[in-house]
C-alpha cells in the first residue's frame, strides 16, 4: 500500500508562516480595494445600511424619524467608505506583520514572533491581533484624512474646545484595560514561568503592546479632524461624533477582546512553564481572563455609548 | 453637544486669521466661551479648519495681544479673565458692526425703515421658535 504524501516541513516553518501572513495581507488588501472601487454597485443594494443609520440618527437625537434619509444615506456611504480604508489598513498591517516574521526568522528570532511552527496555531494569534488593532486605528484616521476630499464644498468648521478621548469614552475603560493587562503580567512574573522561559513573557509583552497602541490609537481617533458630511454644520458634527464614537468603540471592544484572548493563552503558557504556584496563578489568569469577556460583552452591548461626555450611556437620554 | 463652532467660510472678505480672531472674541464677549475655558490646540484647529497651522498661530498671538486669551506652556490657550465692561463693550461694538452693514445694505436696495423692521421682527419671530441660537454657534 502507497503511503500518504506527508506534508512538506516548510510548510510549517516560521519562514513559510511570515509568507503565509504577507500573502493573506496581500490578498486581503487587493479584495478591501475591490469592495472600495465597487461601492456603487455594493451600496446600491444595500438599502438595510441605510435603515440602521437612519436608526442610529435617530437615536442620537440628529433627526426625528419621520425626516427624509437622504442623511442615512450619505452616513451610510461615508461609513462605507471608513470600512474599506479600515479593511484595506488592516489587511496591510497583517502583510507587515508576515513580512516582520519573515524578517525574524532570517535574523534568526523566529520564537520571538512564533515559538509554534504552525502557521493556524493560537501563538500567531495575538500578531494577528495587533494588525487588526493598528489597521483599525490607522484605517480610521487615515480614512478621515482622505475623506476630506468627499465632504461637502461648504464652510470648514471646528470645536471651539479641546477634543479627548474623554468625550467619546469614560476613563475609567482605560484604568480597566490596565487592570486587566498588569494582573496577567504580575502573575507571570510571580509563578516564576519567566524564570524557566523568556518565551513566558511573549504574550503579556505583546498585552502590553495591544493595550497602548490601542489607548494611542483610540486618543488618535477622537483627534481625528471633524468631517464635513451635512450642509447643516451643527448636524455634520452630530454625524462625525457618531461616526468617530463607533470607531473608539470597535477599537475599545477589541482590546477587550485581545486582553481576554491574552489571559486565556497565557495560562496555558504558565501550566507548561510556571513552578508549583503554577496552578494557582492559571486559575486567576483564567479569572482575568473571563472578567475581560464580562467588559467586552458589556462594551458591545453599548454600541458607541461608552460614557464620554459627548456620547453618555446606551440607555439613557443623549446628553444635551 | 450644543457647544459653539468656529466656521470658516472661504468666500468671506476676512481672512482665516481674522476670521478666527473675530468669532473667537464675539463667543466670548457672549460667554459662550467662559474665563479659563481651554482653546482648541494649534493642531487640532488648522486640521478641522483645513488651514495651515500658522494661521491659527497668527490668530491666537492677535487675540493674546488683545487680552482675551492667554497661553502657557502647560495648560495650552485659554480664554482670559475679562471684564465685564470690555465684554458689554464688544458685544456693542459687534451689534453696531452687524446692524451697520444690515442698514447699508438695505439702503442699496432701497428699502426703507418700515419695511427693514418688518423684516427684522419675522426673522426674530423665526428665530425665536427655533430657539433663538443661530446655526452657526448651535
Amino acid at each position: 500500500m502507497t503511503p500518504l504524501p506527508t506534508v512538506p516541513d516548510w510548510v510549517f516553518s516560521p519562514l513559510a508562516n511570515g509568507a503565509f501572513f504577507l500573502l493573506l495581507g496581500l490578498l486581503a488588501a487587493c479584495l478591501g480595494t475591490v469592495r472600495w472601487l465597487g461601492e456603487d454597485r455594493w451600496l446600491r443594494r444595500s438599502a438595510a445600511g441605510d435603515r440602521r443609520w437612519r436608526a442610529r440618527l435617530v437615536a442620537w437625537r440628529v433627526q426625528g424619524e419621520d425626516e427624509a434619509s437622504d442623511l442615512a444615506r450619505q452616513l451610510h456611504v461615508y461609513w462605507y467608505r471608513v470600512n474599506s480604508a479600515i479593511a484595506i489598513a488592516i489587511a496591510a498591517a497583517v502583510a507587515v506583520a508576515g513580512l516582520g516574521q519573515l524578517l525574524a526568522t532570517r535574523l534568526g528570532a523566529a520564537g520571538l514572533v512564533n515559538p509554534s511552527r504552525d502557521p493556524f496555531d493560537t501563538s500567531n494569534l495575538p500578531l494577528l491581533y495587533l494588525a487588526l488593532v493598528a489597521g483599525t486605528g490607522l484605517g480610521y484616521v487615515a480614512a478621515v484624512r482622505l475623506g476630506r476630499r468627499w465632504g461637502t464644498d461648504g464652510p470648514r468648521y471646528g470645536d471651539l474646545h479641546r477634543r479627548r478621548l474623554a468625550d467619546y469614552r469614560r476613563f475609567g475603560w482605560r484604568w480597566l484595560a490596565a487592570a486587566l493587562t498588569a494582573l496577567p503580567v504580575g502573575l507571570t512574573l510571580a509563578s516564576g514561568a519567566a524564570a524557566s522561559s523568556w518565551l513566558a513573557l511573549v504574550v503579556p509583552a505583546e498585552m502590553v503592546l495591544a493595550l497602548v497602541s490601542a489607548e494611542l490609537l483610540m486618543a488618535a481617533a477622537a483627534a481625528a479632524p471633524r468631517m464635513v458630511v451635512a450642509a447643516e454644520l451643527a448636524v455634520a458634527r452630530r454625524c462625525d461624533d457618531l461616526v468617530r464614537a463607533n470607531v473608539i468603540w470597535r477599537l475599545q471592544a477589541t482590546q477587550l477582546m485581545g486582553l481576554a484572548f491574552g489571559c486565556m493563552l497565557q495560562a496555558d503558557v504558565i501550566r507548561s512553564l510556571a513552578g508549583p504556584s503554577g496552578p494557582a496563578a492559571r486559575l486567576l489568569l483564567l479569572v482575568v481572563g473571563v472578567l475581560a469577556i464580562v467588559a467586552l460583552v458589556i462594551v458591545a452591548a453599548n454600541e458607541g455609548r461608552l460614557g464620554g461626555r459627548v456620547t453618555g450611556w446606551a440607555g439613557r437620554p443623549m446628553p444635551e | 453637544v450644543s457647544e459653539p463652532l468656529l466656521v470658516l467660510d472661504p468666500a468671506a472678505p476676512l481672512s482665516p486669521s481674522e476670521q478666527i480672531v473675530e468669532q473667537l472674541r464675539l463667543q466670548i464677549a457672549a460667554g459662550r466661551l467662559p474665563f479659563g475655558a481651554g482653546l482648541p490646540s494649534v493642531r487640532q484647529l488648522a486640521r478641522d479648519l483645513g488651514i495651515a497651522p500658522n494661521t491659527v498661530v497668527r490668530a491666537y498671538n492677535e487675540l493674546r495681544r488683545q487680552g482675551w486669551v492667554v497661553a502657557s506652556a502647560r495648560r495650552g490657550v485659554a480664554v482670559a479673565d475679562v471684564g465685564a465692561a470690555v465684554l458689554g463693550g464688544e458685544r456693542r461694538r459687534a451689534i453696531e458692526q452687524a446692524v451697520g452693514l444690515l442698514v447699508t445694505t438695505a439702503r442699496r436696495l432701497g428699502v426703507d425703515g418700515s419695511e427693514l423692521r418688518l423684516e427684522l421682527e419675522r426673522q426674530l419671530t423665526i428665530a425665536a421658535a427655533a430657539g433663538g441660537a443661530p446655526k452657526a454657534s448651535s
